[in-house]
């Protein structure tokens, strides 16, 4: 899964997190992979107190159900976000990484 | 081959028409096509239904249509996203739209 959108004013970062829980409920390995500003969903963000969906409930499961979240260090260091502020779970990786993750996958699904 | 497509894009975009135009064409070719319908594409039920009478089957975020007032069709699975996650782990190609 590759999440790439701002986290607020829109639906789809949520969404994507909840989807990709959702794949894990049959035989698929799945990486959420995060770039751009989707980073920030990776930080103690609270988009549903604005209306916005959940999201740290959903990489906490995706964390727990052993697939992997991983953010680019590039992106992290592009938006000025200290990787001790990540939620727990979360790994950087380097731009390299993203794109060995992404063409070694059957499937990539962007939100 | 089995297809499965995702359609999360809403009527702001013309991913539709395309979603239309592949399926259409897959099934042409014999292939087997799934379509998932998610977030604003539930939107597209009715436009896409005629692609069912093609052999497409169809099935429907239960979550996200009750959320948009998307009413219930025949022949479409009102389901959730472990049917999309069985949809895809049998696929050989998923193609995603959003």
């Amino acid at each position: 899964m590759l999440l790439r959108r701002t986290p607020l004013g829109s639906v789809k970062g949520s969404e994507a997190l909840r989807h990709s829980v959702g794949l894990t409920l049959a035989p698929n390995e799945v990486t959420a992979v995060l770039t751009g500003p989707a980073v920030w969903l990776t930080t103690p963000l609270s988009p549903e107190r604005i209306g916005g969906g959940e999201v740290k409930k959903h990489i906490d499961m995706l964390v727990r159900l052993k697939a992997r979240v991983v953010v680019e260090k590039e992106s992290l260091e592009e938006h000025g976000i200290d990787p001790s502020r990540l939620l727990p779970g979360v790994e950087v990786v380097s731009h390299q990484e993203v794109v060995a993750v992404l063409t070694e996958a059957e499937a990539v699904i962007p939100f | 081959m089995k297809l499965a497509i995702l359609l999360t894009a809403g009527v702001e975009t013309e991913d539709a028409r395309t979603v239309d135009n592949l399926a259409r064409a897959a099934r042409e070719m014999g292939h087997e096509v799934d379509i998932f319908f998610m977030d604003d594409g539930v939107f597209h039920l009715r436009r896409l239904e005629p692609l069912m009478g093609q052999g497409v089957r169809f099935t429907v975020c239960a979550h996200n249509a009750y959320e948009r007032g998307v009413e219930k069709m025949e022949g479409v699975l009102f389901g959730g996203q472990n049917d999309w996650a069985e949809t895809v782990s049998q696929a050989d190609r998923v193609v995603a739209f959003g």
